[in-house]
């Protein structure tokens, strides 16, 4: 009796033991899983020169990953409007991403611009909008939803621009953008 | 997302087998020494060192010598269960309980271990084969096995025909 009883006891402390040291290797091996599985991975979606591109004043570098558009015009009291100078490609053939516009910076004088607008011709459609009262600006949102984007396709950028009606040339704003990409 | 196993994984199912050894000859006692049990609960602590060591210096160790490391674990594991087998039938002298203990535990174990090391070589090499081996196997040695154990159900099917 005693025998058994010793047995069971020896049994249930070396299965308590197997319970906690494999509950403990698993949640190692689970955190080890969860550390090692980010890989660099070549991106799908990039930019790509629109056909309006050398209006702009388009050059895109970095393996397409960025871009500078430096012969955009506002013109007083007039809206300029560039339907296709840069696009933005989903390259994979079968893949649909999730991308948004994000705001990073903006500098220039407020006095001399009415708007700059950034609208991505997705089929619904999204834009960053930077508008100024003559005083200040007002920055575009930095909330906006993340819109889909299909495989193999190309959307274009369209940039809209207005000066201030009392704008003199030569005056600048520089804007930049990003475009963050989810799976 | 796809499933993917890490060279840890063996060590992880060396662990998994040191900790059934001891459950095993803790239930079979009366057949092997006292102390073993408690031995390969130790092995197995010793398992769970090791994939933590793994894990603080896996920017150090490559793949490859990750792999070799944990596979050496298991290997060692594999080679003690297949020593228990050997300890019932030759030291012990007890082909009976050794013929069990190799059809029911050491097989299962080394043709379970045997799949992942084919589906880590596939991931790693693309190396299909030996998988497409190992399910014939697989499913060969389960239906040899569930016609040994009831052969009336060949007498039946045949009486049918």
């Amino acid at each position: 009796m005693s025998r058994v009883f010793s047995k069971s006891v020896k049994m249930l402390i070396l299965t308590l033991l197997s319970f906690l040291v494999i509950s403990a290797t698993a949640a190692v091996y689970y955190s080890l899983e969860m550390t090692s599985t980010i890989t660099t991975a070549a991106n799908d979606v990039y930019f790509v020169l629109g056909p309006d591109n050398s209006t702009a004043g388009v050059n895109i570098f970095n393996d397409n990953k960025s871009a500078t558009l430096d012969q955009l015009s506002a013109y007083p009291n007039m809206t300029m409007t560039y339907d296709d100078a840069i696009r933005v490609r989903n390259n994979h053939a079968t893949t649909n991403y999730q991308i948004r516009l994000r705001p990073v910076s903006r500098s220039g004088n407020a006095l001399y611009f009415v708007y700059i607008n950034f609208t991505l011709q997705t089929p619904t459609k999204i834009s960053l909008n930077y508008t100024s009262n003559g005083v200040t600006w007002t920055d575009a949102s930095t909330t906006d939803p993340f819109i889909t984007v299909n495989a193999n396709t190309e959307y274009a950028i369209v940039i809209q621009t207005m000066a201030n009606a009392t704008a003199t040339s030569g005056q600048t704003a520089t804007i930049e953008i990003a475009i963050d990409v989810e799976p | 997302m796809s499933f993917s196993l890490l060279p840890e994984f063996f060590a992880f199912l060396g662990v998994d087998v040191f900790v059934a050894m001891s459950l095993l000859t803790c239930l079979l006692d009366d057949h092997f020494p006292k102390t073993l049990p408690y031995v390969f609960q130790a092995a197995a602590i010793g398992g769970y060192v090791h994939i933590l060591i793994s894990k603080e210096f896996l920017t150090l160790f490559g793949d490859y010598m990750r792999f070799w490391y944990c596979f050496l674990y298991l290997a060692v594991a594999l080679a003690n269960i297949i020593a228990l087998d050997v300890y019932l039938a030759v030291v012990k002298k007890q082909w009976t309980l050794a013929k069990v203990f190799s059809g029911t535990v050491v097989f299962p174990v080394l043709l379970v271990s045997a799949f992942f090391i084919s589906n880590y070589a596939s991931q790693i090499a693309g190396f299909y084969l030996f998988q497409m081996a190992m399910l014939f196997s697989a499913l060969v040695l389960g239906l040899s096995i569930s016609v040994l154990l009831s052969p009336k159900i060949v007498k039946k099917y045949w009486k049918r025909r």
